[in-house]
C-alpha cells in the first residue's frame, strides 16, 4: 500500500490486488459490526460504543445519565456514519475498473475518517478476543489459536495501513 | 502500553499468505517486538518527565502562582483600582485599556463614583470559565492503539504542538492514563467524543 500527496489536501491510495482484497473483506465485516445492537454486545463492547462518564470514578449518578445518554447517542450516531462510509469504500471497490492495483483518491479530512474506522476494527477485535498486552509483543508464530492468532495479523496489519496513510504526518521510518 | 507499529509488516501480500509466521530465509524473525521505547526517536522518555502531568493543570497551577498574593490572575481580576503598589501592576489584565484609570474602589481616597463602570462581562464571563473547567478528559492506556497513532489524534482533537502530544502519549503508556484536557463539561464531552471517534479509551469525569 502506498500513499501519495496529489494536492495540498488530497491523497492518492494504492493498494496491490492482495491487499484490496483484504482490506474489503475487513470492511465487510465491520459493517455488520457497526449494524449489531449494542444493547445485545458483551459488555466490554457496549461500553467501548457509549463511552463513560464518571464523577470521582464513580459513574451511573442521576445527574450524570444525561451527560451519559448525550455521549451514547452520539455515538450511536457515528456507526451509523461509519457503515455508510464503509459502504461507499465497498461500492468503489466493485465499481473499480482495475482491483490491483486498486487506487482510490480522498480527501485528507477522508483519509483522517478512514483511519479512524480501521482503527475500530482493531480495538473492536482487540475487544472481542480478549487481546492483551502480552499478546500483542509475542510473536504471533507462537500463538497456538488460530483465531487469536489471524485477529492479531488483521490488528497488525491495519495498523500498517493506518500509518502508511498518515504517513506524511506521523509515520517516520 | 499503546504499542508500535510491527515494523516488518511492509509487504502485506506476503503477510496475507501468512509466510511471515514462518521464518524468513533470511533467518530473521517476523516480528521484532520490543521496539517501543525506540518508536519515536525525536522523543526521550526520560526528558518527558511523567511525573508532570497534565499540562492544562500545570498552566493553572502556574497562573495560580504568578502573582505575588498567590491568589491567581483569575482572582485577581478582581481588584479594579489602580493601586500604588508596584505589585498591583502584574495582575492588571486591563492594563493599557483608556477606561482602566477611571475604575476606583468606592473607598478609595481617588474614587469616582460618577464614573462610567467599566463593563464587567469580560471578567466574569473568564471568571465562570475558569470555575467551571472541572471536567477532566482522561485517555486510558489500551494494548492496540499504536504510539505514533495516539500522538496524531492528540494533535488533530486537541490542538497539542507535537512535543505536547508526545508527552501524553508516553504519560499514558508508562502510567496507565493522562489528563489531556480539562474543560467545561460541553466541550469535554465534544472532546470525549471526538477522542473515541478515533477509537482512544477517553472518559469524562468530573472534578
Amino acid at each position: 500500500m502506498t500513499c501519495e500527496q496529489i494536492e495540498p489536501a488530497r491523497w492518492r491510495l494504492s493498494f496491490t490486488g492482495p491487499e484490496a482484497g483484504f482490506l474489503i473483506q475487513v470492511l465487510a465485516r465491520l459493517g455488520k459490526q457497526y449494524q449489531e445492537n449494542v444493547a445485545r454486545m458483551p459488555p466490554a463492547l457496549r461500553a467501548y460504543w457509549q463511552g463513560t462518564i464518571t464523577r470521582g470514578g464513580v459513574a451511573g449518578k442521576d445527574d450524570l445519565k444525561e451527560a451519559q445518554e448525550v455521549l451514547a447517542e452520539a455515538r450511536a450516531e457515528l456507526r451509523a456514519e461509519r457503515l455508510a462510509l464503509v459502504e461507499n469504500w465497498m461500492r468503489e471497490f466493485e465499481l473499480a475498473e482495475e482491483r490491483d492495483p486498486w487506487k482510490v483518491e480522498i480527501s485528507s479530512a477522508e483519509r483522517d475518517e478512514f483511519a479512524a474506522t480501521l482503527n475500530d476494527r482493531r480495538m473492536l477485535l482487540a475487544l472481542e478476543l480478549g487481546i492483551t498486552e502480552e499478546d500483542m509483543e509475542a510473536d504471533p508464530g507462537r500463538i497456538s489459536n488460530e483465531v487469536r492468532r489471524a485477529g492479531i495479523f488483521e490488528i497488525d496489519v491495519l495498523g500498517h495501513f493506518i500509518l502508511v496513510m498518515l504517513g506524511p504526518q506521523i509515520y517516520r521510518p | 502500553m499503546l504499542i508500535p507499529i510491527r515494523r516488518d509488516i511492509e509487504n502485506v501480500a506476503a503477510v496475507y499468505d501468512r509466510r511471515i509466521f514462518s521464518p524468513t530465509p533470511t533467518g530473521l524473525k517476523s516480528f521484532s517486538p520490543g521496539l517501543a521505547p525506540q518508536r519515536l526517536p525525536w522523543v526521550n522518555p526520560e526528558a518527558t518527565n511523567p511525573e508532570r502531568v497534565e499540562s492544562y493543570l500545570n498552566q493553572f497551577a502556574g497562573d495560580m502562582a504568578s502573582t505575588p498574593t498567590g491568589l491567581g490572575r483569575s482572582l485577581c481580576l478582581l481588584r479594579v483600582a489602580a493601586l500604588p503598589q508596584p505589585w498591583a501592576e502584574c495582575s492588571q489584565p486591563l492594563q493599557g485599556r483608556p477606561s482602566l484609570g477611571d475604575r476606583r474602589l468606592p473607598f478609595s481616597s481617588a474614587a469616582k463614583p460618577d464614573t462610567e463602570a467599566l463593563p464587567d462581562i469580560d471578567v466574569e464571563e473568564k471568571l465562570k470559565e475558569a470555575f467551571e473547567r472541572g471536567w477532566s478528559v482522561i485517555v486510558w492506556n489500551d494494548p492496540v492503539n499504536l504510539m505514533d497513532y495516539v500522538v496524531f489524534v492528540f494533535k488533530t482533537v486537541l490542538k497539542m504542538n507535537e512535543k505536547e502530544a508526545s508527552r501524553h502519549m508516553w504519560e499514558v503508556h508508562q502510567k496507565g492514563k493522562s489528563v489531556v484536557a480539562r474543560e467545561t463539561r460541553e466541550k469535554s464531552e465534544l472532546i470525549v467524543h471526538r477522542l473515541r471517534g478515533f477509537g482512544l479509551n477517553a472518559t469524562l469525569e468530573q472534578a
